[in-house]
């Protein structure tokens, strides 16, 4: 469940003003639910770690253009997706350069993070798996939306994009992941 | 739900929906492993605002205190308490110079060359002596009772050899 607005707004913009401790506050406040998002995102446990410091770091360094007034959770959320982003990225070239490199460390590169990732080995692991083969746009908008019960304003404020482009990712998600799902084995 | 069934349409994504929301439940429960940003670096204890003004105001009367004392201890005694210098002239073919002496004031200063008139009258209850030095010898001029007696002695005696004169 996404945080109230309401319970960071407030440390969010004493942060803003120069009080590094309320900066401290808000990253306990939402230091988990940015951890769960990075999850749902595709990312193992220590990926999803590192995401949410970076996150934050990153927060902290740009609290100066926070906006007083805005949905702090989903201007966090919204720093989250992009180094999520990132580290898709990065995994992707890497995956390229095994590939170049020979099959052996193609398999290396294919093998998944230390850490896990929490739902693997369950039931709901051909959903997970269907979740990771989304285009990245839909991806997120699935995990911000089904998730992490983000609002549709909220899952916007937080891709950088119009609610009906919301709309119309989730939609599009939810087709693509059934027809995976039927894909899989 | 509303929005959700619209955007799932009426194609029985259902059961979709409820895996996904299964798969929201168990990341509910996920926690991140530690602390993803540092405690705040411990302060200095402040006083709080209403602690600190209390504390400025009690300092504030001390100091008010102190200086009342100081002032009072700086001011003149009153009178009867205090020995001070009475400097008197006195010429005449006994004393060639001015002479200084120290007297217990029992009551105002009296004028130069000049006897209280309780002092004249005997009123004052302790004895008052005025010392007039010269070059070579004392004078004493006893104030206590009744006329001064006038005693003179030489500075190598340590007894008044005469009365020399009383005063009328």
């Amino acid at each position: 469940m996404l945080l109230d607005r309401a319970r960071i707004n407030g440390p969010m913009d004493r942060a803003a003003a120069g009080d590094p401790d309320a900066f401290a506050a808000v990253a306990r406040e939402t230091q988990d639910e940015l951890f769960r998002l990075a999850l749902a995102n595709g990312l193992s446990r220590d990926d999803a770690a590192e995401a949410t410091q970076e996150a934050l770091l990153r927060a902290y360094a740009g609290r100066g253009g926070w906006r007083r007034g805005a949905d702090a959770m989903a201007w966090l959320c919204g720093i989250l997706l992009n180094v999520v982003r990132e580290c898709h990225r990065r995994r992707q070239r890497s995956r390229i350069l095994a590939a170049a490199d020979g099959p052996a460390a193609a398999d290396l590169a294919e093998q998944p993070a230390a850490g896990g990732r929490p739902w693997e080995a369950e039931s709901l692991g051909p959903l997970t798996q269907a979740i990771d083969r989304l285009p990245p746009r839909q991806r997120e908008a699935i995990a911000c939306r089904y998730l992490r019960q983000m609002s549709i304003r909220q899952t916007a404020a937080a891709m950088g994009c119009a609610e009906g482009t919301v709309k119309s990712a989730v939609s599009a998600a939810l087709e693509r992941l059934r027809e995976i799902l039927q894909e899989l084995p | 739900m509303i929005a959700r069934n619209r955007e799932q349409g009426d194609d029985g994504l259902d059961g979709l929906v409820k895996d996904l929301e299964a798969l929201a439940h168990r990341l509910d429960a996920e926690r991140y492993p530690g602390r993803a940003w540092p405690l705040p670096a411990p302060r200095p204890a402040r006083l709080p605002a209403g602690t600190r003004a209390a504390w400025l105001a009690a300092a504030a009367v001390a100091a008010g205190v102190c200086a009342v004392l100081v002032f009072h201890a700086r001011a003149p005694q009153p009178a009867g308490d205090q020995v001070s210098g009475v400097r008197y002239q006195v010429s005449g073919e006994a004393s060639v110079g001015r002479g200084s002496a120290s007297v217990r004031r029992g009551s105002p200063d009296p004028a130069e060359g000049q006897v209280p008139a309780e002092l004249a009258a005997g009123q004052a209850p302790v004895p008052q002596v005025v010392v007039v030095e010269d070059l070579d010898s004392y004078s004493f001029i006893d104030l206590t009772a009744g006329p001064p007696v006038v005693s003179f002695a030489m500075k190598d005696s340590c007894s008044p050899t005469s009365v020399v004169a009383v005063l009328r």
